[in-house]
């Protein structure tokens, strides 16, 4: 019996040799974990966790672990530098997810030497070129596209005067300038009062908000993300203006602003670009059988759109794996090149309906979005997904 | 006219909780001759514990004196348990502890509390009024007289009570003050659990009126200028320069910066000056330090850092 067992167990042994294991993938991810903006880090969150959710369903993708390294940025460039160069050349990761507008500003043209897939968080126009920046991929409108609905929207209800806020660093700043330089403002019949920047970690904003109410616009735009527009709403409220007044950009959408302000974020508008977390989506039965094994750290809109990331990104590695017989390419430059290859390829890819179905060929998957506002604490959509291009 | 007025009831609240910040680094400078870069972790915690005891369920003057209480007696263990040790150590040496003191302390505060910024419960009633076109919520109107009337008390009691007499004393002179009996040791305790507990209230009130997030620890560096220009040893200075500072950033922020941008859009390339707000503290600062090193109402000799 010992004899059999021992042979049983050599046999075991010796299969397991013999089948190759398939090679990990790793997917580099950082955010704002903690920092100005980790309010809306749901996102960083929602990519990892689709990626485990692959590896707890499916074993991987095309049987291979994904090894998904979720790192804090802090917001600080110097800080996601450094985490950009480790992705790239210690964890050789076959995909990175980045941050903040001012790092993947920073990295493009090092992303480009590297080749590495780089889905970004900024939706800054100036890291969007197919041609130029052919490793860089975002999921969802540019910020001057989101800037540009809500504009239209103003211009549609007979509005004249539109002010700006953004913070005054890369993210704020930017997308302001390509906006203002571009004369779509003007083209739409309306009338830039004014555009004021402010400290990305200001803790009062009450004189800007004076000086936002002596230009009297029809509608304020904020280039920020959801801390400040707490900020910026709060003390709109101390001095008197109404929450109505203001339109935000897709990262000042979290349930958060009603919650913390209450009656003062009524009427508060925001653009809207992914469906929101709780709504009856197929991928909500996914998240949900997740969500039954593991913890969510962060059940908002920004969980939804990482975990949109993380299907686009799966899709685009499963193929390459496809491509290259069933097995990761050895040569991670390959195996990266034909990834962003894949990426660029991906048509009509279902999301679980985060999305309207997702188009990479210019690098931006769904441009499509709406305009959604607070009522009775909740964002309600105003109307349609429209076509931002 | 009303903008300008608006902008000074807007700086004036927020410079007062500046001042009681700066107050509670001029107490500790003045009796230990440590410059206090844990001001703000004391504000950061104040406030979250403020969080805490509010949330539980407790009114807000009892929750407000408790976590003053709490703060007092943090001061109270820091100064017991770091600073006391430190005795012969450098100054600069003892600077950096209370640095590291920040650090740790914003460290323990996002584990407990993660790095999200919090709702806090509603301190002040909620509503506001509109005298003469300027328009200010209670919650401001609150912050700003609580912040001025305890600065105002605080000075009261250093400058006519027995306590207050002692603790000067043991500023002034500690070789004078143990002469004449008065515990020393016991002096510097109270003055950083004094500062705690101020400090503590100041962080409690700009949650009040900003939200709570690990970012108050940051509110301790405005201490530094507003100290600079008042004069580090003197309270009066420190209160002066907290309004004067609030006063100042607001003007900045709704008078010069739109008047030097609409000068620059018209005749430059120039679009933005960026956040114009943050220069002017350190600019009064430079130009404090180069004009009068002592402050506006620090003495001649008074130890610069």
């Amino acid at each position: 019996m010992k004899k059999i067992k021992s042979a049983a167990a050599l046999v075991a042994l010796a299969l397991a040799a013999a089948s190759p294991a398939k090679a990990q993938v790793n997917v580099c991810i950082w955010g704002t974990i903690t920092g100005p903006d980790a309010l809306v880090n749901g996102m960083s969150y929602g990519l990892r966790d689709y990626l485990e959710f692959l590896n707890q369903t499916q074993g991987g993708i095309a049987g291979s672990k994904v090894n998904a390294l979720l790192l804090d940025g802090r917001y600080k460039l110097d800080e996601e530098l450094k985490i950009y160069r480790r992705c790239a050349d210690e964890e050789k990761a076959v995909v990175v997810n980045g941050w903040s507008t001012g790092s993947v500003q920073a990295l493009r043209d090092q992303i480009n030497t590297d080749g590495v897939p780089f889905m970004t968080q900024s939706f800054a126009s100036e890291v969007l070129d197919p041609k130029k920046y052919p490793y860089i991929f975002m999921a969802g409108p540019t910020y001057e596209q989101q800037m540009t609905i809500a504009f239209r929207d103003l211009a549609a209800k007979g509005g004249k005067k539109v002010l700006i806020m953004a913070p005054d660093n890369e993210y704020g700043r930017g997308p302001v300038n390509v906006v203002r330089q571009s004369g779509i403002i003007q083209k739409l019949g309306l009338d830039l009062v004014d555009t004021i920047e402010f400290r990305y970690d200001a803790q009062d904003l009450t004189p800007q908000m004076l000086r936002v109410k002596s230009r009297n616009p029809d509608m304020v735009y904020i280039q920020a993300s959801a801390p400040q527009a707490i900020a910026i709403l709060r003390d709109a409220a101390k001095v008197g203006l109404p929450a109505k007044l203001f339109v935000g950009n897709l990262y000042t959408i979290t349930p958060t602003i009603p919650e913390q302000l209450g009656a003062a974020a009524e009427g508060f508008r925001a653009i809207q670009a992914y469906e929101p977390y709780g709504a009856e989506i197929p991928a909500m039965k996914q998240i949900e059988q997740f969500a039954a094994k593991a913890t969510v750290e962060k059940k908002d809109i920004y969980f939804m759109k990482g975990w949109m990331e993380g299907i686009a990104i799966s899709a685009a590695i499963e193929n390459a794996i496809k491509k290259n017989g069933g097995h990761p390419p050895s040569d991670i430059k390959q195996f990266r090149q034909s990834v962003r290859e894949q990426m660029e390829a991906l048509t009509n890819l279902d999301d679980g309906g985060i999305t309207p179905p997702l188009n990479f060929a210019n690098h931006q998957g769904s441009i499509q979005a709406r305009i959604a506002e607070i009522k009775d604490g909740k964002y309600v959509p105003t109307g349609e997904w429209i076509n931002a291009s | 006219m009303i903008l300008v007025l608006q902008l000074a009831v807007a700086g004036l609240a927020t410079g007062s909780v500046y001042a009681l910040i700066a107050i509670g680094v001029v107490l500790i400078y003045k009796c230990s001759g440590v410059v206090n870069f844990a001001q703000g972790a004391y504000a950061m915690v104040g406030a979250y514990v403020s969080y805490v005891l509010l949330s539980a369920g407790l009114p807000p003057i009892l929750g407000v004196i408790f976590s003053m209480a709490v703060l007092a007696a943090l001061g109270t263990l820091t100064e017991r348990l770091v600073l006391r040790p430190m005795l012969k150590a450098q100054l600069v040496a003892v600077m950096m502890v209370t640095l590291g003191l920040l650090i740790v302390s914003r460290a323990a505060c996002l584990i407990i509390w993660g790095p999200d910024q919090i709702a806090f419960p509603k301190v002040f009633p909620e509503g506001s009024i509109s005298a003469a076109g300027i328009f200010i919520t209670y919650n401001y109107i609150a912050a700003g007289i609580l912040a001025l009337v305890l600065s105002l008390g605080f000075l009261a009691f250093y400058q006519f009570t027995p306590i207050g007499l002692q603790q000067r004393c043991a500023a002034d002179n500690t070789r004078a003050a143990l002469a004449i009996g008065i515990h020393v040791s016991n002096q510097v305790s109270l003055a950083w659990a004094m500062s705690a507990a101020l400090a503590g209230l100041a962080g409690t009130l700009l949650a009040t009126l900003n939200g709570l997030s690990l970012d108050l620890a940051g509110i301790g560096m405005i201490a530094f200028p507003v100290i600079v220009v008042g004069g580090l040893s003197s309270l009066v200075g420190a209160l002066i320069a907290g309004l004067l500072l609030g006063v100042l950033q607001s003007f900045t922020d709704g008078l010069l910066t739109p008047a030097l941008e609409d000068f620059l859009r018209a005749h430059t390339s120039i679009y933005s000056v960026g956040a114009l707000q943050q220069v002017v503290p350190y600019a009064l600062l430079v130009a404090m330090l180069l004009l009068r090193p002592q402050g506006l109402f620090g003495r001649r000799g008074t130890e610069r850092v």
